[in-house]
């Protein structure tokens, strides 16, 4: 393949690094930091570009180019979600009137190169590539959080994200140094080949000593249990339209990131007739963290008042939903990981939303500001209810659909006890979720709150509420998945 | 002759400068005779013919990692029990056993020296294949956007927005803020 075909290959990813060079030199030489909306309008323009780039190339045959940048469907789809994520960050960064207008401008900027970040980290073939665009997303995301830093708060909460963040990221590399070690190449597809030759030579603490390892990396992004302590305080002290960033894009990305890792340097594994130990063991350890993750973000949120905190948790619980079906290790789970990542988006998406529109009336981000609020503003609360179900997982909305699906993948490859775990903290979750709609609608409010309209974001909201809607109907979505699976799994064979 | 001389006092240099930071009383002395250890070890490398690799020890050891151990220092503040017996007999355990291990599977490995003759530098080499489009270069390419994005955030976050002795004055804010 010649430089420019290649190049034509990665056109989203040179248009989104255009992009973000304009942003800065917008931000710092025309207008110096004021008007910053200006870079929102701009980096909202160069999003819609990349989206539309990234469309097209879903009709490009997949592709390996410049030797480690693997452009195939799985990717583009992800790419996909974590760019219309990232849009709507922005459009909430917009409507957002508690933040302080100090480094609004930095944040677009931010957001920008911690998308790329994703992008390389979703498109990797090669440990380097994956691990630089792993440290791109997180320096940007340590940055981000780091914004916040008027409030005290914000920035203990960043100095505890960059720490944990350091640490994981360490102890992944130690963990990809053991994996190129062993098998002399840092490529995926090399890596698997030495991974399954030290498994034959009966190495298999050195495999999983280094897998553990890289384990750490991803659950520091996926906020998985022993590595979670930082989402907490960070979700609650950064701003609103950031906390969804980590949320739904850093998160989204990093799952999509783990499948590829795991269905490629394991992928012999996974693909032999009879499980092997290793793999036996990998799936009991994935789905031992999953339900522990499940039971720790359900329960510690039902004690929260701080919305944030509470939706901090609940992205806990979603992350172990979300590992649960990868501890499957069959197609159908992965299928099913990566279909409820990106409904799971949606609906986080929409309720930050909401946190932001009823943050603005109240002033703070506590469960009573919401007080007596739902009929007053009957677009956002009846969206905020849609929200509600749809993380809560029930009909009809998209949250229902992917757990369904979820819930059929676990019980078919034999993970009945999991799939019990999942429907049980479902209900736990019914009880946290909908203390914020008895909020919004059955208790009144002491004082009369503000008056307040803010079309645009109840337009947002209100559109939210029809994908989540919308996306009960999966098979589409369902469809594309598997046929990016597909292409995925057709490199190993 | 001369290889051999030179390597002996890179040796020599290297452990004494770790004697130094061991045995010397002030913290921050201690952390600056690293940098003698971590010179002579890139001086060692480029006796041994990796050039390469001798560059990016200083690169890396001295400019970047011996860097944070001194922001480390300063940053923090010095704890009067630091040097217990109780932490010395912890540390004295753990890496005596670190060395002891080391020992052992470097005397049981069987090492080999490689086919053919080492190349007199590899630098060349190197830097090429990193600017190859279908070897290394969209790493090469991508590592400064991660710089960009890492100047960015800190420079925003070292900014300062509030005058110095008006830390009370943030707490206030802070406080008002949440009532």
């Amino acid at each position: 393949m010649s430089y420019l075909d290649a190049l034509n290959y990665i056109l989203p990813e040179v248009a989104l690094t255009f992009g973000l060079c304009v942003v800065l030199i917008w931000d710092l030489v025309v207008r110096s930091g004021r008007r910053w909306w200006e870079t929102g309008f701009l980096t909202l323009g160069f999003l819609a570009v990349t989206a539309v780039l990234l469309v097209q190339r879903f009709a490009y045959p997949p592709a390996t180019v410049f030797g480690m940048v693997r452009i195939d469907l799985f990717a583009t789809l992800f790419k996909l979600f974590l760019v219309v994520a990232t849009g709507f960050v922005v459009a909430f960064q917009l409507a957002d009137r508690n933040s302080g207008e100090n480094g609004r401008s930095e944040t677009h900027f931010l957001l920008l190169c911690a998308v790329l970040g994703g992008f390389f980290l979703v498109s990797a073939d090669n440990f380097i590539l994956m691990y630089l665009g792993l440290e791109t997303l997180g320096l940007s995301s340590y940055a981000l959080a780091g914004m916040a830093k008027r409030s005290v708060r914000g920035s203990e909460a960043a100095l505890k994200y960059i720490v944990y963040g350091a640490l994981a990221s360490g102890v992944m590399l130690f963990g990809l140094s053991l994996f190129y070690g062993m098998s002399g190449s840092l490529s995926y597809g090399g890596t698997m080949v030495g991974v399954s030759q030290a498994l034959a030579n009966g190495q298999v603490a050195q495999v999983a000593i280094a897998t553990l390892m890289v384990l750490v990396g991803f659950g520091f992004k996926l906020s998985l249990f022993p590595f979670q302590w930082w989402a907490p305080d960070v979700y609650q002290g950064v701003s609103t339209p950031v906390a969804s960033f980590l949320a739904v894009g850093s998160k989204g990305i990093a799952v999509a990131a783990m499948l590829r890792v795991m269905a490629t340097t394991f992928g012999i594994e996974l693909h032999a007739d009879a499980g092997s130990e290793f793999t036996s063991s990998l799936s009991a350890l994935l789905a031992l963290l999953a339900v522990v993750t499940m039971l720790f973000g359900n329960l510690a949120a039902l004690r929260q008042t701080d919305l944030k905190r509470l939706l901090a948790y609940s992205s806990i619980a979603h992350a172990g939903y979300i590992l649960a079906a990868m501890a499957t290790l069959t197609p159908a789970g992965f299928h099913a990981a990566a279909l409820y990542t990106l409904l799971y988006g949606l609906m986080t998406l929409g309720i930050f939303g909401a946190v932001l529109y009823f943050a603005n009336i109240a002033g703070h981000e506590r469960i009573d500001g919401l007080h007596g609020l739902g009929y007053r503003h009957p677009i956002a609360g009846a969206a905020t209810v849609v929200f509600l179900a749809s993380l809560t997982g029930l009909p009809p909305t998209a949250g229902f659909g992917g757990k369904y699906y979820l819930l059929t993948a676990l019980w078919e490859s034999g993970h009945g006890m999991l799939a019990l775990v999942v429907a049980l903290m479902s209900v736990v979750s019914l009880f946290y979720y909908f203390r914020i709609a008895k909020a919004l609608y059955l208790k009144s409010a002491t004082t009369e709150p503000k008056k307040m309209s803010m079309p645009v974001l109840a337009g947002i909201l209100a559109l939210l509420a029809i994908a989540n809607v919308w996306f009960l109907q999966f098979g589409g979505l369902l469809t594309g998945v598997q046929q990016a699976w597909g292409q995925l799994e057709a490199l190993i064979s | 002759m001369g290889i051999q001389l030179a390597f002996y006092f890179f040796a020599a240099m290297t452990l004494g400068f770790a004697l130094v930071s061991l045995f010397h009383k002030n913290v921050v002395h201690s952390a600056f005779s690293l940098l003698g250890t971590l010179l002579g070890m890139s001086g060692l490398y480029v006796t041994l013919n990796a050039d390469f690799l001798a560059m990016t020890q200083v690169l890396i050891y001295a400019g970047g990692i011996l860097m944070l151990l001194l922001f480390g220092l300063m940053l923090t503040k010095p704890s009067e029990t630091e040097r217990s017996l109780k932490r010395i007999f912890v540390a004295v355990i753990l890496a005596g056993g670190t060395a002891v291990l080391s020992a052992y599977k470097m005397a049981g490995t069987v090492w080999s020296s490689g086919d053919g003759e080492l190349p007199a530098s590899t630098v060349k080499e190197i830097g090429l294949e990193f600017l190859r489009f279908d070897e290394w270069l969209i790493a090469f390419e991508f590592a400064s956007i991660v710089l960009l994005a890492a100047l960015v955030g800190a420079v925003h976050i070292a900014r300062r927005r509030f005058p110095i002795d008006d830390t009370n004055a943030l707490l206030k804010a802070e406080q008002g803020g949440a009532n």
